[in-house]
C-alpha cells in the first residue's frame, strides 16, 4: 500500500517534470494559470505562432477576451482601445492620438463618445500587403490595411482607425453606415494587431502622457484645451 | 546500505523525500525565474544550495 502510494506520488510529479521539460523555455501549463498574462504566454512564443499560424488555444481565448468595462463617471472623451500612448501630433486640424496594443492587451475597440456612425471604410485587403502580397509571411513591413471608422458627434467629426501590423490577421467592425453609437459601445477588434489611432479636432490634446498606458473605454483620453 | 533505498516493502522514506523534494524545487525554481527579474546565474546557485541543504537536512533527519 505505502509502495503504491509512493509510486502514484512520484508519478504525478515525473509527469508534471516531463511536461516542463517538454515545453522548455516557455512555461508548462501547470505553472501558466500562477503567471501574469505576460510571461505565461512569451512574446517569442508568440511569434513563433505567428510564423507557424498554429496558435495555442488557450492563448486565443486569452486574446479574444472581451471584459465588460466601466465608464468613468466624468465626461470626456474615451480611450477607444487598450495600450500604450505612443503620440498626439496635430495635422490639418486634426489631432491624431496613436495607441499601440500589444499581444497582451484586450483587443475589443470601443467608441470614445456618444454619436453616429457617417463612415466605414476599409483599405488594403484582409489577408495581403496591399501589393498583393500576404502579409502574413512577411516581417518588418508597414501594411497598409486598416479601417476607418468616422463619428459625427458633439465635439465635430471624431474617427477611429484600426490598423493593423505584420503580425495582425484581419479586422472585425461590428458598426455601421448610419448607426447610432453610445460612448464605451463595442465598435470592433483587430485580430493580433497593433494600433489603433484616435482622431479629434485639433483644440482636443491627449491627457495622458506619451508611454502611459490606457484602457478602452475607462481611461479619459483627451480633453478640449484650456485658454 | 540497501535501507537507503529500499525499506520494509517500499521505497525508504528518505529517498521518496528527496526525490519528492528535488522535484518541487525544481518546479518551484522554474516558477520563481520566471517571476523575478533578478540575475538567472544567481538564482540558480541559491536553488542549488536550498536544495543541497534540504537534502542533508532530509538524510540527517534519517540518521538521528
Amino acid at each position: 500500500m505505502i509502495l503504491l502510494i509512493q509510486i502514484l506520488v512520484l508519478g504525478a510529479l515525473a509527469l508534471a517534470l516531463t511536461q516542463w521539460l517538454r515545453h522548455l523555455p516557455y512555461p508548462s501549463p501547470l505553472v501558466r494559470p500562477l503567471l501574469p498574462s505576460r510571461q505565461r504566454w512569451p512574446e517569442l512564443q508568440i511569434r513563433e505562432w505567428l510564423e507557424t499560424t498554429r496558435f495555442h488555444p488557450g492563448y486565443l481565448r486569452f486574446f479574444y477576451r472581451d471584459p465588460p468595462r466601466m465608464l468613468p463617471e466624468e465626461s470626456g472623451i474615451i480611450a477607444p482601445a487598450d495600450g500604450l500612448v505612443t503620440s498626439y501630433d496635430a495635422r490639418a486640424g486634426v489631432r491624431y492620438i496613436v495607441i499601440a496594443l500589444s499581444f497582451w492587451d484586450m483587443h475589443v475597440q470601443r467608441s470614445p463618445l456618444d454619436g453616429r456612425v457617417t463612415d466605414v471604410t476599409p483599405s488594403g485587403d484582409a489577408h495581403m500587403d496591399g501589393e498583393g502580397r500576404d502579409f502574413a509571411f512577411l516581417r518588418d513591413k508597414y501594411c497598409p490595411v486598416q479601417t476607418r471608422i468616422a463619428l459625427e458627434t458633439d465635439i465635430g467629426p471624431v474617427a477611429i482607425r484600426l490598423i493593423t501590423s505584420v503580425a495582425a490577421r484581419r479586422i472585425e467592425t461590428w458598426v455601421q453606415s448610419g448607426d447610432q453609437i453610445r460612448r464605451g459601445q463595442r465598435v470592433g477588434r483587430i485580430l493580433l494587431g497593433s494600433t489603433v489611432v484616435l482622431e479629434v479636432p485639433e483644440e482636443y490634446v491627449c491627457t495622458r502622457e506619451l508611454g502611459s498606458h490606457v484602457r478602452a473605454g475607462e481611461t479619459i483620453l483627451a480633453a478640449k484645451a484650456i485658454g | 546500505m540497501m535501507d537507503w533505498f529500499w525499506h520494509d516493502g517500499h521505497l525508504s522514506w528518505p529517498l521518496f523525500a528527496v526525490l519528492v523534494y528535488t522535484s518541487l524545487i525544481v518546479l518551484g525554481g522554474d516558477l520563481v525565474w520566471r517571476t523575478t527579474s533578478g540575475s538567472t546565474r544567481k538564482l540558480a546557485l541559491l536553488v542549488a544550495l536550498v536544495w543541497l541543504l534540504g537534502v542533508v537536512c532530509i538524510y540527517g533527519l534519517a540518521v538521528f
